[in-house]
């Protein structure tokens, strides 16, 4: 079962910022979508997501999401925003709570509290959201996403998250906790697809990465054939060396301090 | 019009109940439907009154049951009447449409500003409350005293009519002034004066060079009560009313709003009032 | 960062406790509404007549039935509307100051209301016999209600209604129903003017049957649309997108909102004129209390907002008896301070 994209195109106003698009993430996998900024790898997934006008077509789990009514698209997959502003004085566990409403995903009362835990958000649940930091907001909202779609595979079909820059405003130690715990919707069958800023957290735990340049893909495939010096000096515009780590074979970048002429 | 025909209808159903016996629990709504009503003799069957109503001084220890064009049915019915008598323009329909319902005529008397209107006033009050005979004198004396006020302040006015500009407000330096078809315009008639301005009907409020182009003798207002002479130079420092001939005379004049615009028993000496007030004895 | 503001308890509990406690005060406020007026007329003495099989007497059939009992639902329907009314459009602009006047139904209802008033004499003497006192109630309602449909149909393009564009719309619109106004009464007579003041302070004083009977349906069935966006609602707080990720059909809620809203306060404001505060004060000391979830909000606003605007007009009708107060005087004079009172004592809360 995959998420797909054919040929999209998507504008911003009068400007277009997808120039045709053919992208492709596979269900038990994470894919993250990388690129420098402006690229429009958050309209793509804003194009995904139907949040942008756009043409061609996106098919998740085999069907047109255009013909899909709101409700059967929130039972198959939950989209984290980039940061979500919140009207109304509302408690983390409501908010949380809300992501079980929508979702097909049983009336099971503990799932709610689950989510805050695996986001390390536990003992959190009476405190009003709008009073949260900036990353604690962020695993709120990604708590009540995971709440949405909490078993990844339902009736056989898999469900999908898809995060535009979960891990963006989180410290390290929260970014490696949100980034295992997608690692582990995906092992469990779930599908996960990532806007992402940072390479070498892709690189670590993706198991697709796809770079998009210019309103294009310009490529895609496992980070090792894509973590490649040519490649991501092409796309930042600016001349990187990856390096690997000796023990795993991990490739990782370390910024350079002067420019390659 | 609407009102007047179904007050016809009223005043028919009425009268066989009031010629035999004289109906008590008059509840009067309006100030010069007031007036009438003691004027005839029935105050003491008056049990409450409007906002409007404030002469003869007694009837202000009566209960209040509100402003007549906002009256609430419970509030009426609160006071036990047996007949309520009200100005044109009391209301609002839903509450007479209740009080019927009740049973208790709601009796609209006609209002226009003339002698005959004044009298016409007094005759369907008089009805309405089985004072016939009383309110008949007492409607004729009127007419012809005001016919005959009205005929000699104009004669002896002659071609030199006093212009007079009426002022209903000066909220916030505007002026609100009388055209034509209004009680103060018809006042200012009888009295043998001419109303200052004659380009529109009701009260509007005036341009300061319309106040100009006016040019009043005389500036008629409503007292209010309280401080007279201080509002007195107020408004004779207002830089428009300054420059008008009234001013330059000091000729304002102020009357109670009830006695000059009520058109009710005193109006004929209100009349008088005016007319000595902008001639001089 | 450690020791913020925290709701221990579960809010849900409280909310629906809150159902029953607001129900029984609607309850008691209702029969208290029946009882007290400014005639001596008992309900009790009345009913025990009832139940001893004597017949009423003339008086106490007119005064419990044909004022205190129209008054009294006619009072339910207008709070509750307004009161529901309120919470919707806060939830639907994501903004807590929002109210019915923002999608132009009051100022579209003052037009109507004033237009009818100010006109009426120029209109044929048979129209006006065959329209009598359903001339203002309806202008106001076909004001308030096609103003809201205009607004509407300018900020929706392509299916899609925008929010920000119905705020900036409804301005220009209101400015421009308020010049018109003021032609209006410019136009009027003294009486007029009168009236258009004492309808633009409400009073519930013309409660009739017939009043009750066209509102009435048109009020409840909009409450009842109303009340069913809970869900919706909820999830708008998040913002349209979010709330359509949640698999909230936005737009459908949208139309439903906007329409429920209309048709309930247009009818409200045309059988009561202008009521203010309610729609503002009644989802504010509910949020506060029981928390944002709007599904338990919008029952609570219906039945607090009927139980204060029936506090109210008993308030108003008995203060200054046998005159009558109107009651928007009231619900200004009791809701600002009380309100005042709440921002002070939590500010903290009211910023988030």
């Amino acid at each position: 079962m995959t998420l797909t994209t054919r040929n999209i195109h998507a504008r911003i106003g009068k400007k277009e910022i997808l120039h045709g698009i053919d992208f492709t993430a596979r269900a038990g996998e994470i894919t993250a979508i990388v690129g420098p900024n402006g690229s429009g790898k958050s309209t793509l997934l804003k194009a995904i997501t139907d949040e942008v006008d756009f043409t061609g077509e996106v098919i998740l789990n085999g069907r047109n999401t255009a013909k899909m009514k709101p409700w059967e698209l929130a039972a198959m997959r939950g989209v984290l925003p980039q940061s979500t502003t919140l009207a109304f004085p509302f408690t983390v566990i409501e908010v949380v709570r809300m992501g079980l409403m929508a979702g097909a995903s049983g009336e099971r009362a503990d799932i709610p509290s689950r989510a805050l835990a695996a986001v390390g958000l536990d003992g959190y649940s009476g405190r009003f959201y709008q009073e949260l930091s900036g990353g604690e907001q962020q695993r709120a909202q990604l708590a009540r996403v995971l709440c949405q779609v909490w078993h990844p595979v339902v009736d056989g079909a898999p469900r999908w998250l898809l995060l535009d820059e979960p891990v963006a405003s989180l410290d390290i130690g929260h970014q490696l906790l949100v980034m295992r715990l997608m690692k582990d919707y995906a092992s469990r069958g779930g599908g996960v697809v990532a806007v992402m800023h940072d390479l070498n957290l892709s690189a670590m735990f993706a198991d697709q990465m796809a770079i998009i340049m210019s309103g294009t893909l310009l490529t895609s495939g496992p980070p090792d054939t894509v973590i490649q010096n040519d490649i991501l000096s092409k796309a930042y515009g600016c001349s990187l060396t990856v390096n690997t780590a000796p023990e795993e074979g991990q490739s990782f970048l370390l910024p350079h301090l002067a420019m390659h002429n | 019009m609407i009102r007047a025909a179904s007050l016809a209808a009223f005043l028919i159903s009425a009268l066989p109940a009031t010629a035999q016996e004289k109906t008590k629990g008059i509840v009067a709504v309006g100030g010069s439907v007031t007036e009438i009503i003691y004027a005839l003799g029935a105050g003491d069957r008056v049990i409450a009154r409007d906002t409007t109503s404030s002469f003869p001084p007694e009837v202000e220890a009566l209960p209040d049951i509100g402003y007549m064009r906002a009256l609430s049915p419970e509030g009426v019915l609160s006071v036990n009447p047996e007949i309520i008598i009200a100005e044109s323009g009391a209301g609002p329909t839903e509450t007479i449409t209740v009080l019927e319902g009740a049973n208790i005529p709601f009796i609209t008397v006609p209002d226009e500003y003339s002698a005959s209107g004044v009298s016409a006033k007094i005759i369907a009050v008089g009805e309405a409350i089985g004072e016939e005979a009383n309110a008949k004198a007492l409607a004729d004396d009127l007419k012809r005293e005001l016919d005959e006020i009205t005929r000699s302040t104009n004669e002896m006015a002659g071609d030199n009519k006093k212009r007079v500009l009426f002022i209903l407000s000066t909220q916030g330096g505007r002026i609100m002034a009388s055209g034509t078809e209004t009680a103060a315009a018809a006042m200012i008639e009888m009295a043998g004066a001419e109303n200052a301005v004659s380009a529109f009907d009701g009260y509007k409020p005036l341009t300061d060079e319309a106040v100009i182009a006016a040019a009043p003798d005389a500036i008629l207002m409503m007292d209010r009560g309280g401080d007279h002479d201080s509002s007195i130079e107020e408004l004779l420092q207002m830089p428009v009313i300054a420059s008008t001939p009234a001013a330059k005379n000091r000729a304002v004049i102020r009357m109670n709003g009830l006695y000059l615009l009520g058109f009710g028993p005193r109006t004929a000496k209100a009349v008088v009032d005016l007319n000595q007030a902008l001639y001089g004895g | 960062m450690i020791a913020d503001t925290t709701v221990p308890q579960d809010r849900r509990r409280t909310a629906r406790r809150a159902h029953v406690w607001l129900t029984a005060l609607l309850v008691l406020i209702s029969i208290a509404s029946l009882a007290i007026g400014a005639s001596g007329t008992s309900l009790w003495g009345a009913l025990q007549k009832l139940v001893s099989g004597q017949p009423l007497s003339q008086t106490e059939q007119v005064v419990l039935w044909d004022i205190r009992m129209p008054r009294m639902i006619l009072g339910i329907c207008v709070g509750a509307s307004l009161a529901v009314s309120g919470a919707v459009m806060q939830g639907l602009f994501r903004n807590p100051l929002a109210d019915p006047g923002i999608v132009g139904v009051s100022a579209g209802a003052s037009l109507g209301a004033i237009t009818a008033i100010v006109l009426s004499g120029l209109l044929p003497l048979a129209a006006m016999a065959w329209l009598g006192f359903w001339l203002v109630p309806l202008a106001a309602f076909l004001g308030g209600w096609g103003s809201t449909i205009l607004l509407y149909r300018v900020s929706t393009r392509r299916g899609r209604t925008s929010v920000a564009t119905m705020l900036l719309a409804g301005i220009a619109l209101g400015a421009l129903a308020g010049a018109l106004s003021g032609i209006l009464v410019y136009m009027a007579d003294d009486a007029q003017l009168r009236d258009l003041t004492f309808w633009g302070l409400g009073s519930l004083a013309g409660a009739t049957w017939a009043k009750v009977l066209v509102a009435g349906p048109v009020i409840v069935l909009s409450i009842l649309v109303a009340a069913s966006l809970g869900h919706g609602l909820n999830g708008l707080a998040f913002g349209e997108a979010t709330a359509s990720h949640m698999g909230i059909p936005v737009q459908r809620i949208k139309n439903a909102a906007i329409l429920a809203v209309a048709a309930a306060t247009g009818a409200a404001v045309a059988v009561s004129g202008g009521i203010g505060f309610i729609g503002i004060v009644v989802p504010h000391l509910l949020r506060l209390s029981t928390g944002p979830d709007h599904q338990p909000l919008l029952l609570n606003a219906a039945l607090l907002g009927a139980s204060l605007l029936l506090i109210a007009d008993v308030i108003s009708r008995v203060i200054i008896a046998p005159a009558e107060l109107p009651i928007g005087i009231v619900t200004a004079v009791l809701g600002a301070p009380v309100f005042l009172w709440i921002l002070l004592r939590r500010r903290g809360l009211v910023d988030l």
